[in-house]
């Protein structure tokens, strides 16, 4: 055991400069490029690489020019073996009020080795609270919904779009 | 002399060093080679109005003389209408409509339509011009100071005459400030091809709602709209955020496998 010790050590050392050094910033931008083409992007947001994670600070999300929602801070935690953005909170824009409820208290995208296969979605707010799944080998995406009061009251058009399952959620598939 | 210091633990720590520069190098060139020096800005987004010029009082200063009176400036001998209002002028390259209130009614006029014994002559881009017995009576803009509208406003929600509709800018605001009145008169469905969207077809639409006076009409399918194909929820977003900025509004829509176009002028 004793001989493992130092190996081990180093190991975590090697990873622990892998996160630190990790150009975070330079990968967000990259990431920038890749979501350029779906249209969406990331507006008047400050970028600071804090050594273990990279923090998003005050911004707005654009879909197609749309203004979609102003975030205070997300969290990006890049360490390989469990990665995680998480966004909390936000507020959809004044243009989509009409669709969904303003505040969102907390919503996460995140990915763990001890998952490989998939990528785990959760979120909660005024809407109801929302879990979903990305398969990374069956290229599918699943989200389950479980709808607020005030978002059924809202009644969205996008809603209805989804179909009900058991316990009154509604579930939204689509592959990619 | 005794050594202070352990060289096993500086033969570990020289070791850790060299790691951490080692993982610094192959990221900062991974950074240097492969990777962006900056994020990607926004565009400024597309203005989402036609390019219709609609002239509103605002933008001219119309002289208001008695009908009968003479116009001053010209050789020939004008007169001026104070029996119609003028409440907009709607030009592109293709149609110019004028539309006139009397009392309570308001009506649509293009080249040509005659109302009132009064034959619609020319429009001009602060005035219309009409005919009566050989003589030529000129319509302007009544306006106060701020430039707004002056009189009361219009009985209807929406006029439509000559495949043109006007619509009151108070009933579009209602429906962007009371969105789900929107599905109590007109529901729609998302048109595919594949995983790309072409456009929403109209399921059911309540009978003399405003977009049944818009007209349109179960199972047409909206392709496009002021100029740009539907290819996205966002884009009708996209409009629905600026509605109230609009002047006018085209729809394409496919009915009975024949395309046509829809024009709306939106008036304050």
């Amino acid at each position: 055991m004793k001989r493992m010790k130092m190996p081990l050590i180093y190991t975590l050392a090697f990873f622990v400069f892998v996160i630190v050094f990790l150009p975070k910033t330079a990968l967000y931008y990259k990431a920038e490029t890749l979501l350029e083409p779906f249209k969406v992007s990331v507006a008047s947001e400050t970028v600071k690489d804090r050594g273990f994670d990279l923090v998003l600070g005050k911004g707005a999300l654009y879909y197609e020019d749309l203004h979609v929602a102003d975030f205070s801070k997300i969290t990006v935690t890049p360490w390989i073996v469990f990665n995680r953005i998480r966004v909390a909170p936000f507020v959809f824009s004044s243009e989509m009020e009409s669709f969904i409820p303003k505040n969102v208290s907390s919503f996460s995208v995140q990915y763990s080795l001890l998952d490989p296969l998939h990528v785990i979605i959760d979120g909660s707010g005024a809407f109801g609270t929302l879990s979903g799944t990305v398969g990374l080998t069956d290229r599918n995406i699943t989200i389950d919904l479980a709808p607020s009061v005030e978002l059924t009251a809202k009644k969205p058009f996008w809603l209805k779009q989804m179909r009900r399952v058991e316990g009154g959620a509604y579930r939204y598939e689509t592959t990619y | 002399m005794k050594q202070r210091i352990n060289p096993l633990w500086v033969r570990r720590f020289i070791t850790l060093a060299v790691m951490a520069a080692v993982v610094k190098g192959i990221m900062l060139t991974a950074e240097l080679l492969l990777l962006p020096y900056k994020g990607v800005d926004i565009a400024a987004a597309p203005d989402d109005a036609l390019q219709y010029t609609r002239y509103t009082p605002s933008s001219v200063l119309g002289l208001r003389m008695s009908e009968g009176q003479k116009s001053a400036g010209t050789g020939e001998t004008v007169y001026r209408l104070e029996s119609l209002t003028l409440k907009g002028i709607y030009r592109d390259s293709a149609h110019a409509f004028i539309l006139v209130e009397e009392g309570k009614k308001t009506t649509l006029l293009s080249k040509g339509d005659t109302f009132k014994g009064y034959t619609l002559a020319d429009i001009l881009p602060s005035k219309a011009v009409f005919e009566k017995d050989g003589r030529r009576y000129e319509l302007v803009f009544k306006e106060n100071i701020q430039g707004a509208f002056r009189g009361t406003p219009l009985s209807e929600p929406v006029l439509s005459q000559e495949g043109f509709t006007s619509i009151r800018r108070t009933e579009v605001r209602y429906y962007t400030e009371h969105f789900d009145a929107i599905w109590k008169n007109i529901k729609i469905d998302e048109i595919f091809k594949g995983k790309k969207l072409t456009g929403f077809e109209v399921k059911w639409i309540k009978r003399d709602s405003i977009f049944a006076k818009m007209g349109l009409q179960e199972k047409d399918i909206i392709t496009g709209i002021n100029g740009k194909p539907v290819t996205s929820v966002a884009e009708v977003l996209k409009l629905y955020k600026n509605i109230n900025q609009i002047d006018n509004l085209t729809l394409v829509i496919q009915r009975n496998h024949s395309e046509r176009q829809l024009d709306y002028a939106i008036y304050d």
